[in-house]
């Protein structure tokens, strides 16, 4: 023991109980051919490259298989439509053979210069066979043959699909490739589910993992699944032991995520060309959803259609869609279909504190659509009433009170409309 | 003098008051005027740019003073440097006509400018921007700091050709991200530090460490910056850079700049107990000084030691003027009032709307504030360098101005009013610095690993770094594979590691007088002693009394209340010697160094009232025990000395001389008085002998114990003269402590101690003389011109 160790030890404070014992390490140098043997039970080989080597897994899916509610030979229909997804500014999807899906598993947190991703996967379709590629590096110094393999890879397509790669797998490959002096290659079109999960799922699911995803939309279950969050420490495990099975876990978990990532694709597609909701699994409450994220995509045909085929069922809708659907269909200037679902709002609403927005909406839409003020009337007191009993409950009075004023004033003007015609017809006698 | 309003019209007649006006005047230990000085300037160097030259006349400059033209040559002959320039000297054209000379000759280029708080690199990118738009240039100009918005960050990052920045930003967001900042990296040409000075104690070790991965991460992208520092005076400019920096420096100290005639004053507050030798109290008589020059409407800064200090000076100085000139025209200024705050009295100093302002040393640094005419300092601030700085806070370049030092009673303060000798015949301190404490260097090592691999060969620091990357291996933070060391931890290094110790933990004041409302924080040492519960907090004259501390929170929840009293808090201190390094010396007295842990914890605090300062009550302090493992220098007494006192006699011995060596100490370490503590133990578990410990308040130490060690004859003589210099009979607080403390024989046991300790070092040197030059004899003691004379 050196004496600077002595004084690390003794400022550091470790517990000399929980030092992990050196010589259960084994050194790189004792990596022996006999390791080959050991990846190939893991159905991967050793990769070697000009003065270095990696880990390469290669795994071939026949795609008739079936993952949850689809198969990956679903991902031939994959067309133009998908571009709904990606960036204006981005290049044009083409084809499905053109989509490289792509998961990382990295040593830590956050985009820093350190954190490396020690497992690289991939999927992309390979004429019959969906291909799932993973590249390991057994010690760091492994990366730069597999960020050169990775390099070329990427060349071969203009798409890379991921989950929140945009603000994490890339940026933290990217490091890598300026780390290691290597030209970054060129970025990508992406096409980052997470963003389109967010916006469909974000209120309906407890979170939006890709997990939870999986078995929630896509009716997949994968039973024993390691987390993802324990990646890290597997690796640092293996980094110590170097026994190529306990990264198994890990290779299979990435694995999944990938496959899971191309089902997901699947599921996007046919959402994006309206081809989902003939199937019979899915509730108009979801369809609802689907609309307003079609709208917000900007494919207003589909979000109509899609919208319409749920009103058939309007009775399942629970009563917050009705009000999403409702204003969808104002946002559509479809005012009189609106106004069918404020009004089987507020008749399924009767006699609770429910929304207000309707009532205000039916009165705008009578007053000013319809030109009927009396309807308006009607609606405007409703309103009133609603708010009184509201105000008589809760604290927000200051808010409230601006919306009574607002009501107030509407009723004055629309008593006024209703008499005048009436003052009209004495002056006429 | 005006007779009906009693207003003096200038400068000259508040110094003649204050001359003839016996009742200051007899209070005054020395005088000292520093007479206007012309400026010397230069030409324009030839190489200089055209559109530098055209810009610089256009803002009225047509020739340059000559440090700053000497700084311009040595940075284009490829030179680091650093520039030595009292405040208000045009130190930034020193660093900024090469910078922008460099990116006039390619734009390519970029420079990083780096200055130790946030505040200040605002105004200078306001100063930088400026001259760019002389030019009509297309150079940009960022700050980037916790403030600037994500958008904005990547625009900075690709094409900011002036990136200004802070150690604390470089640490955590620019260098864990390098990667981002390729262009930056690859082109960097110069390196501004500016107030290097400030790099000093844990702080610089730090920074010095951060520096050292900054050039780390420069090679990896093939640039090798210059440096260009600045520095206001200490005594090793040029090895306090080099330290920093790794590299050698050219050091520029010539000021070519003006400036007016300036009047240094010493006060030393009346003894009004001779017997116990206690004096008017420093606070009250810096109130009477500040209220007579603020009362001519002459704009003052008052600077004090502590928080506390600031803000009772501030309560009382508003009281005098309140019918002059108004409460609202004094503010308080200090660590913990928050930024929007702060910026707002700068800006009220700079307009002249605020007359005075009291602050505590973090106005020292080069925040613009204008230059005011008149310094008032409560306290020695400790270091020679400190109260130059704080005193060139007054000093326009034309006019007159005057700083007065009012003495406190303790011993440093008493020495240095007493012997003004000592303060204008020496050399400013030294700022020392230790990046290779272990602790630090071990932190920076992490960082280093997590920005990029270590490769075998590689240097860092000057321990054997295999050792450290084996030890960080073992830690399971690091992995080596071959040559090279990868960071291999789950964790982002940098988050977990503070450049200024406790920064990160500061607590938070919440007045919870009307609703909720944040009124400051603490950092977390000062925490246990200034917001225990019960503890009188003043922030902007307001008294607050602390209702709760939620420790683990780090939340002080305080309400206004109007008391006449505020606390004080006691430590209880305990010393265990874990590993010796080093001793030496005879039998009779011994020196040490090596490594302790201290284990202190808060005990009780006293209630003590405004002005008569007397005692008026207690309670006990329920906080967790801190634990400080460090290190230490000691000094043991063997029995041939300890036979000659009582046991009783000792410990009043060894408190006496304890307190006398701890304040003396910070003289030669330019620390603040903090850092370094003692603790006297009659019988040392250790030693078994009677013995005096100072330590390093910071983990691992930081390098001053280490000082003090070689120190020892010198610190031990100085304080043996101190105690027979003072004028007290029998002890006093500016010696070796109040009788109630030491004993009514405590003066006469310390010195005698102090005579032992004298002697037994002088013998030593003797033998050792005798071994190394036979023939040779007599003392070689130090000796001090001050040391014949006894002051005024």
């Amino acid at each position: 023991m050196n004496s600077l160790r002595d004084r690390l030890l003794r400022l550091t404070k470790s517990n000399d109980e929980q030092r992990p014992d050196r010589n259960a390490t084994a050194s790189d140098a004792a990596e022996t051919e006999a390791e080959g043997g050991e990846w190939r039970q893991l159905e991967a080989r050793i990769c070697r490259t000009d003065g270095g080597a990696f880990v390469l897994r290669r795994r071939r899916y026949s795609l008739a298989g079936r993952h949850g509610r689809y198969s990956l030979g679903e991902l031939n229909a994959i067309n133009n439509r998908m571009n709904a997804l990606a960036s204006a500014s981005d290049r044009p999807i083409l084809g499905p053979e053109q989509l490289l899906f792509f998961d990382t598993e990295t040593t830590g947190l956050g985009v820093g210069a350190g954190n490396v991703p020690f497992m690289i996967g991939c999927g992309y379709l390979d004429g019959h066979e969906f291909v799932v590629e993973q590249l390991f590096m057994r010690n760091p110094a492994e990366e730069y043959h597999a960020l050169l393999h990775l390099g070329s890879l990427l060349k071969r397509f203009s798409h890379v699909v991921t989950y929140n790669g945009r603000s994490f797998d890339w940026p933290v490959l990217k490091n890598r490739f300026v780390l290691h002096r290597l030209d970054a290659p060129e970025e990508p079109s992406h096409l980052d589910f997470l963003y389109a999960a967010r916006s469909l799922w974000s209120r309906q699911l407890a979170s939006c993992k890709l997990s939870t995803v999986e078995q929630q939309k896509l009716g997949i279950f994968r039973g024993h699944d390691l987390p993802g969050s324990e990646a890290p420490d597997r690796y640092r495990q293996y980094l110590i032991t170097r026994r190529a099975r306990d990264m198994e876990e890990v290779f299979l978990h990435n694995e999944r995520d990938i496959v899971t990532l191309a089902v997901l694709a699947v599921h996007f597609q046919h959402l994006l060309s309206g081809t989902l909701h003939k199937t019979p699994d899915i509730v108009p409450e979801d369809e609802v959803r689907v609309a307003g994220w079609l709208d917000k995509l900007n494919l207003h045909s589909l979000a109509q259609e899609v919208l319409h085929a749920a009103l058939h069922q309007a009775g399942q809708l629970k009563r917050e869609q009705l009000l999403e659907a409702a204003a969808l269909c104002k946002k559509w200037h479809d005012y009189d279909r609106a106004a069918r679902l404020w009004r089987a709002y507020c008749q399924r609403s009767a006699g609770t504190l429910h929304a207000l927005e309707p009532l205000i909406e039916l009165a705008m839409y009578y007053e000013h659509r319809r030109r009927d003020p009396e309807a308006a009337l009607h609606w405007s007191l409703q309103a009133r009433r609603l708010l009184e009993r509201r105000m008589s409950l809760s604290r927000r009075q200051a808010q409230d009170r601006a919306l009574l004023r607002e009501i107030d004033h509407r009723l004055d003007r629309l008593r006024r409309k209703i008499d005048k015609p009436a003052q009209e017809m004495m002056h006429f006698h | 003098m005006n007779r009906l309003t009693g207003k003096m019209s200038s400068m000259d007649e508040v110094i003649r008051y204050i001359r003839e006006t016996p009742e200051i005047a007899s209070n005054i230990t020395h005088w000292h005027t520093i007479p206007a000085r012309e400026a010397r300037y230069a030409d324009f160097p030839p190489q200089m740019h055209a559109k530098l030259q055209d810009a610089l006349r256009a803002k009225g400059i047509d020739r340059l003073y000559s440090h700053q033209a000497l700084t311009f040559e040595h940075a284009m002959r490829g030179r680091h440097t650093v520039t030595v320039t009292p405040t208000a000297s045009g130190k930034t054209l020193c660093y900024n006509l090469p910078v922008l000379q460099a990116i006039l000759e390619d734009p390519g280029s970029r420079a990083l400018y780096m200055f130790p708080t946030k505040a200040l690199s605002q105004d200078q990118v306001m100063e930088l921007q400026e001259t760019i738009d002389r030019m009509d240039v297309d150079i940009k100009t960022h700050t980037y700091d916790g403030d600037t918005p994500p958008t904005v960050r990547q625009v900075i990052r690709n094409a900011g050709h002036i990136v200004v920045t802070n150690p604390d930003m470089l640490h955590s967001a620019i260098l864990p991200h390098h990667t981002k900042w390729v262009k930056l990296f690859e082109n960097l040409k110069y390196v501004v530090i500016d107030e290097v000075h400030a790099y000093r104690g844990v702080f610089g070790s730090h920074v010095a460490n951060v520096i050292r991965r900054l050039k780390r991460i420069c090679r990896f992208y093939g640039s090798r910056p210059q440096f260009l520092l600045a520095s206001a005076t200490i005594a090793n400019p040029k090895e306090h850079a080099e330290r920093l920096i790794g590299e050698e420096m050219v050091l520029i100290d010539q000021n070519g700049a003006p400036s007016g005639e300036k009047h240094i004053i010493f006060y030393n507050p009346p003894v009004v107990n001779q017997q116990l030798g206690i004096r008017r109290s420093s606070v009250l008589e810096t109130q009477r000084l500040a209220a007579l020059l603020l009362n001519q409407d002459i704009q003052t800064i008052v600077f004090a030691r502590s928080r506390v200090r600031v803000e009772i000076l501030l309560t009382y100085i508003r009281q005098a003027v309140k019918r002059s000139i108004g409460e609202e025209s004094i503010r308080g200024y200090r660590g913990g009032y928050l930024p929007k705050q702060r910026r707002e009295i700068e800006r009220g100093l700079r307009s002249g709307e605020i007359k005075g302002v009291v602050s505590t040393n973090a106005l020292e640094l080069g925040i613009d504030i204008g230059q005011l005419q008149a310094c008032i300092i409560n306290g020695y601030p400790g270091t020679i360098a400190s109260t130059w700085q704080q005193s060139g806070r007054a000093g326009r370049r034309q006019d007159v101005s005057v700083t007065i030092m009012v003495a406190s009673s303790n011993p440093l303060d008493q020495y240095v009013v007493q012997h003004p000798e000592y303060f204008f015949g020496s050399t400013p301190e030294q700022a020392l610095i230790h990046p290779d404490n272990l602790i630090i260097l071990l932190d920076h090592v992490k960082c280093a690993a997590y920005e990029l691999p270590f490769e075998r060969g590689e240097k860092f620091g000057e321990e054997r770094l295999e050792d450290l990357l084996e030890f960080l291996v073992e830690e399971r933070v690091l992995h080596q594979t071959g040559d090279r060391w990868y960071w291999m931890a789950q964790s982002f290094p940098a988050n977990n590691i503070s450049l200024r110790s406790a920064a990160q933990e500061n607590f938070v004041i919440i007045d919870m007088t009307n609703g909720h409302r944040v009124i400051g924080e603490v950092d977390r040492f000062s925490a246990p002693t200034l917001i225990h519960e019960e503890a009188i907090y003043i922030h902007e004259g307001t008294q607050y009394q602390v209702e709760k501390l939620d420790y683990d929170e780090k939340k002080a929840y305080v309400r206004e209340v109007n008391v006449d009293y505020y606390t004080d808090a006691n430590l209880a201190v305990e010393l265990k010697v874990l590993h010796e390094d080093r001793s030496s010396g005879r039998d009779a007295v011994t020196k040490h160094l090596g490594e302790v842990t201290v284990n202190a914890r808060p005990t009780i605090f006293k209630k003590i009232k405004l002005r008569t300062h007397e005692n008026i009550g207690s309670g006990p302090i329920h906080l967790p025990e801190e634990e400080l493992h460090t290190s230490s220098y000691w000094i043991s007494f063997g029995d041939e000395v300890s036979g000659k006192f009582s046991a009783n006699d000792m410990q009043f011995a060894l408190l006496g001389l304890s307190n006398v060596l701890v304040h003396l100490a910070p003289l030669y370490l330019m620390c603040d008085p903090f850092d370094i503590r003692v603790v006297p133990q009659v019988k040392s578990i250790h030693t078994h002998q009677p013995t005096i410990f100072f330590y390093d308040r910071y983990p691992g130490g930081i390098g001053l114990s280490e000082r003090l060690y070689e120190l020892h004859d010198e610190l031990l003589t100085q304080a043996a003269a101190h105690i027979s210099c003072c004028s007290c009979l029998s002890g006093c607080p500016a010696c070796v402590g109040p009788i109630e403390e030491v004993g009514l024989t405590g003066k006469e046991l310390a010195l005698k101690l102090a005579h032992e300790a004298v002697a037994a070092a002088a013998a030593a040197h003797e033998e050792q003389d005798d071994r190394l030059a036979p023939g040779r004899s007599g003392s070689r003691l130090p000796t001090y011109e001050w040391m014949d004379g006894d002051g005024e």
